[in-house]
């Protein structure tokens, strides 16, 4: 019953900005609010993360020395609406990726961005007693999420 | 990232096979190399970068190495990338919030 959904992370947020400025932050100006010295592989060494355009979008971090490390390619994108694609930090490309898909939906004065990552399917069972385990918490998670929103 | 490791490993199909196999039970190398395609130097090597992501724990059972999937690996990585994404998003609807105020 519960097992599509165990397989896909999936967040959903509320932002009180139109879809396009929604859209446009999360892919030109991603470098503003990427936590990129806790989530990313150069951490300190790190300069920049951006989307480039090479032969298709690309989502690549650029770390201080020059080294570079490609995050994923865009599969598809629709302005200020979708965007589907590879996912694959700290990984070469043509491993088997994982896939993530934002969207941005307006609602009333803002936008619901739904992200999700997925492509878990092929870990099967292990890692659906993985995220079993981890629904548990999910109260917890919220309730934090809930009260970060209010905030 | 701390679970790029857990990542990398899994990105590799053989490796994804060593696994669904222990998921049966816990397996020696010799057990797992007989039911692949795959050599038992190839399946010691991969066993080693499972242990070494912590996907896959090893325990001497008489004169017999037998390995063993680790859930707690895989839950870790989960509960990561939950927490990871809710960060990442937050951070995000600050700074679309804040262009969206500097717009107006």
């Amino acid at each position: 019953m519960t097992m599509t959904a165990t397989e896909t992370i999936h967040k959903q947020i509320f932002v009180e900005a139109a879809p396009e400025t929604a859209f446009r932050v999360f892919t030109e100006n991603i470098a503003a609010w990427w936590p990129l010295d806790k989530h990313g592989i150069y951490l300190d060494d790190a300069q920049t993360v951006t989307f480039e355009d090479r032969d298709g979008w690309r989502l690549v971090e650029k770390a201080k020395d020059g080294r570079e490390n490609v995050w994923g390619e865009v599969l598809e994108y629709e302005v200020s609406s979708r965007l589907r694609m590879t996912w694959h930090p700290g990984r070469e490309a043509d491993d088997e990726p994982t896939e993530l898909e934002v969207s941005f939906t307006a609602d009333g004065d803002g936008t619901i961005v739904v992200l999700e990552h997925r492509g878990w399917e092929n870990l099967r069972d292990e890692l659906r007693q993985g995220r079993e385990g981890y629904d548990k918490g999910w109260p917890g998670v919220l309730e934090r999420y809930r009260q970060a929103a209010a905030a | 990232m701390a679970y790029a490791s857990a990542l990398q490993a899994l990105g590799d199909p053989t490796r994804r096979a060593v696994l669904e196999e222990l998921r049966q039970g816990p397996r020696a190398v010799g057990e797992i190399a007989a039911r692949l395609p795959v050599s038992r130097p190839a399946v010691s090597q991969h066993l080693r970068v499972l242990k070494e992501a912590g996907l896959v724990t090893e325990r001497q059972n008489g004169a017999r190495h037998l390995y063993r999937v680790d859930p707690d690996g895989l839950a870790e990585l989960r509960a990561y990338l939950e927490g990871f994404w809710e960060e990442a998003l937050a951070s995000f609807k600050a700074a679309a919030e804040k262009e969206e105020r500097r717009k107006k």
